[in-house]
């Protein structure tokens, strides 16, 4: 086991330097010179190239890759070309934010989604099956963004008891941190809570079929023992796959949310960094989201051993 | 007849919305002394002396919210802009960017509403007869926002800063022009110019808008580097007092400001609101009382944020203008794999100069928040704008335009690409849409990012390219800067000796009257070559709550030091 996790985490330092090399040049590839679009209409020529000298533009692209790669091992991720700051502060600031969205639009979403898909799988076919299954449907039928708008339009216009957009860190309050982040976790995590809903339902129906569950009922456990501790635990394992990937993909797809609430985290930082072809925070935020993607394999992955006791790597 | 009602109804509202403690009405004194008085100025006169006196409560579309309230206080405001990128003056490239300094940080003059040069941090000027030597008179006992005390050797540093290509400022060739700046004593400033410049006070010294002599403090950039781009020091009526970029920023009143009344306010805090549809539910839910957008109110909430009760919208003349520009390089070859285009035949562009039905492209693209533009000069620069609706041309005449088109050898039209940018795509579909219908000319858009947009116009990759300039409260911006030989974004192609010899005059005398002769025959000129066609020029406006009083609405600025809040 312990030899599989250090194995699991060297490959994970070489996929997150694949990708590192990956964005660079491919960010490099494609059209829009930053210099130029940060200069916009203010500079003359000679001014594009005073700037592009000072942020070291200039020099052939092998160089550029290795001060890059250089200054990474020092754990600096370079200045941003726009507003320049340094890509750490811009990572620090963004993070709390995006990480307290994605947590939240995942409690949303599972505590949405696993009563509904647990009752959906035993009373099949029940009007509480066909309901909840409308639902689903709705909820991803939806754009995270319009629901946003119009979650804004009831709770911050009309009734005005949650703030329309912003954000505010843990430290000013448990209050002020949740009532910014309330609307636009259940935004974000609506559509989340759709497809866990009927994963849930259909990996359970699966296990309920299963001899050992028909052994249990036999025995004459209560029903609720036999669903809860027998089939659920085997049906939670492509779930929790599903979560890990929903959990990742959060932290890239809160960027709607984000967007609608004027919250800026990682996704806005991101695309913005792109639409200006600001390099290095594209570049960092791009490290860092891989990172992340990479440790949550890593945990899903423990996890199953955890659930499974089967399941060991070899 | 009924549009002349409207036009005088119109022009009735205007002129009684005023507020009565302003001994100048709130005109400038240009309008009073020039030789002719516009009926809108007139009638202004009459209803404040009383002769239209019965008329004024009528129609006056606001209880005066111009006169300031009690001071103190907190404004909340929200700006539909996704970060105050930069703030450091050397790196402004954003309109929006200097609207937040222009309340932090001082420059020698500062723009009124009129786009008239006032003094800021200067106290008095002179100039010699041949324009060369400038003599700047500074106030004294200004504070700097971190306890220091401002001098000549603050616009000295800034100066040099700013000439510095290590120091990287994007304004540094606005300095070219300056053979030197001289301290001649503690509040005394010299600048020695290798030719004159017009523009000067309005474009260099500017506070806002002329960043390349934005006075920025040297001990702060010393002591805080990157940050100061974040949070910079100034002398303005307010100072940062937080910044967490592309979130909010919280401006806390300056004790002391050279101006003892001002600011009114305690503190203001303006958040980063940039999706239109939030920024509404901001201003509506009364989370925030102020409301602008990446300069205008978006077009999309206009109408809902005009239909918010107490709420005042507030409308300035854009300086800027839009355009369509042609590619007259004669490196096409080269640049987009055509030695020609249709394009190249004066009668051609001219033809789309009038073919192109601006008020129909304004009500469909603006929701009719624009005027229409036959030149580079907006109606913002009130003394060189004149109405050029029926005499320029550039004039919409569809017929004379098919006529031009199948004289050229064009009658069933042709196929064009024009490069537009997700933001402008929309506008981009309607001029289409116009020139299929009014010439039959088929414009395939290409849209392409913002960078990508920008370097294309500037490498002369296009074939059309829809662009445009903001945040011109002087000739020089329109002029100077594109449409003669040398002009830094002349990257189309376009020359013309005698618009280069007039720019030239223009841009070097210090006679006024001669400058707007000046500027006025280079429209015309320009108008006429049709290096692009002139689309409009917008309109600025910002929204507030009717318990937000005494803003005064400089165009594309958002100064809050005379703002009180209820």
């Amino acid at each position: 086991m312990q030899e599989y996790i250090v194995r699991r985490i060297l490959f994970a330092l070489l996929v997150m330097w694949a990708v590192a090399t990956l964005v660079f040049l491919m960010m490099r590839a494609i059209p829009g010179d930053p210099v130029r679009a940060f200069v916009g209409f203010e500079g003359d020529p000679a001014v594009v190239e005073q700037v592009r000298r000072n942020l070291g533009l200039d020099r052939p692209l092998p160089v550029q890759y290795l001060r890059w790669l250089a200054a990474l091992g020092r754990g600096d991720l370079g200045n941003s070309i726009w507003n320049r700051q340094p890509v750490t502060t811009l990572l620090r600031e963004a993070l709390p934010r995006t990480l307290s969205l994605a947590l939240l639009s995942f409690l949303v979403a599972v505590s949405l989604a696993l009563p509904a898909g647990i009752v959906s799988a035993v009373r099949r076919y029940s009007l509480a099956d066909h309901t909840l299954t409308v639902a689903a449907f709705l909820g991803l039928a939806m754009p995270d963004f319009w629901v946003g708008i119009v979650l804004i339009i009831v709770f911050s216009v009309f009734l005005q008891v949650l703030p329309a957009f912003g954000y505010e860190p843990l430290s000013s309050g448990l209050w002020p941190w949740l009532s910014h982040l309330i609307l636009p976790a259940v935004a974000t995590g609506t559509s989340f809570a759709a497809i866990l809903a009927r994963m849930t339902r259909s990996a359970l129906l699966e296990v309920l079929r299963e001899d050992y569950v028909r052994t249990a009922r036999a025995k004459g456990l209560e029903e609720r023992a036999v669903i809860l501790r027998h089939a659920l635990r085997n049906a939670l394992i492509p779930v929790i796959t599903v979560m890990g990937i929903a959990l990742a993909l959060l932290l890239a797809g809160a960027v709607i949310a984000e967007n609608v609430f004027a919250i800026r985290g990682v996704g806005r930082l991101l695309i913005e960094a792109i639409l200006n072809r600001d390099y290095p925070i594209v570049q960092g935020t791009i490290l860092v989201i891989a990172a992340i993607f990479v440790c949550m394999n890593l945990v899903v992955d423990l996890l199953y051993a955890v659930i499974n006791p089967r399941i060991r790597y070899v | 007849m009924v549009k002349e009602r409207d036009q005088l109804l119109e022009d009735l509202r205007w002129a009684a919305d005023f507020d009565p403690e302003d001994p100048k009405l709130g005109l400038q004194w240009e309008d009073l002394c020039s030789d002719r008085i516009s009926r809108r100025h007139f009638l202004r006169l009459a209803i404040a002396t009383g002769a239209l006196h019965y008329l004024a409560p009528l129609l006056r579309p606001t209880p005066a919210y111009a006169q300031a309230g009690a001071p103190g206080g907190e404004l909340k405001a929200a700006w539909g802009v996704r970060e105050f990128t930069n703030l450091d003056p050397a790196f402004i490239n954003q309109v929006v960017q200097f609207q937040i300094t222009s309340n932090v940080l001082g420059g020698l003059t500062h723009i009124d509403a009129g786009l008239v040069p006032r003094p800021d941090l200067a106290e008095s000027w002179e100039v010699s007869a041949d324009g060369l030597t400038w003599t700047f008179r500074l106030r004294r006992g200004v504070k700097w926002h971190n306890g220091d005390s401002f001098t000549a050797d603050d616009v000295i540093y800034t100066f040099n800063r700013t000439r510095d290509p290590r120091a990287g400022s994007l304004h540094r060739s606005i300095l070219d022009p300056f053979e030197k700046a001289e301290r001649l004593d503690p509040f005394t400033v010299r600048f020695t110019l290798k030719e004159p410049r017009a523009s000067l006070l309005v474009k260099i010294t500017e506070r806002s808008s002329g960043r390349a002599l934005t006075i920025v403090n040297r001990r702060a950039l010393e002591q805080m580097g990157r940050e100061y781009t974040r949070r910079p020091v100034g002398t303005g009526p307010f100072r940062i007092a937080e910044h967490r970029l592309g979130e909010r920023i919280v401006l806390e009143k300056f004790p002391d400001y050279y101006i003892s009344d001002r600011p009114k306010l305690d503190r203001v805090t303006i958040f980063n609101i940039e999706e239109p549809a939030t920024l509404a539910s901001a201003l509506q839910s009364g989370q925030v009382d102020f409301l602008t957008g990446n300069v205008a109110i978006p077009e999309t909430i206009f109408d809902r944020v005009k239909a918010m009760r107490d709420v005042v919208i507030s409308e300035a003349d854009d300086p800027g203008f839009q355009a369509i520009f042609f590619n007259l390089r004669k490196d096409k070859q080269q640049k987009i794999g055509k030695a020609t285009l249709p394009t190249d035949d004066l009668r051609v562009r001219l033809a789309m100069a009038r073919g192109m039905d601006r008020d129909d492209l304004i009500r469909r693209a603006l929701f009719g928040r624009a005027i229409p533009a036959f030149g580079p000069i907006p109606r913002a620069q009130k003394l060189y704008f004149r109405d050029l609706t029926a005499s320029s041309p550039q004039r919409f005449d569809p017929d004379q335009a098919r006529r031009l088109l199948a004289e050229a050898g064009y009658g069933r039209g042709f196929a064009i690409r024009m490069v537009v940018t997700p933001i402008t795509r929309r506008r981009g579909e309607i001029i289409a849409d116009i020139y299929k219908r009014t010439l039959g000319i088929t414009i395939e858009l290409e849209v392409v990012d913002f960078p990508v947009q920008v370097q294309r116009f500037d490498q002369g990759q296009f074939e059309l390219l829809q662009i445009g300039s903001g945040g011109d409260p002087d000739p020089d911006d329109s002029i100077d800067d594109w449409f003669w030989s040398g002009a830094k974004f002349n990257s189309f192609g376009y020359s013309n000796s005698q618009v280069d010899a007039l720019n030239a005059a223009q841009r070097e005398t210090v006679d006024q009257a001669k400058r707007v002769r000046w500027v006025q025959a280079a429209v015309d000129l320009i108008a006429r070559d049709a290096p692009c066609v002139f689309l409009f020029h917008g309109t600025d406006s910002v929204a507030f709550r009717k318990n937000v009083r005494g803003f005064v609405h400089i165009p594309a600025l958002r100064d809050l030091d005379t703002v009180t809040v209820r």
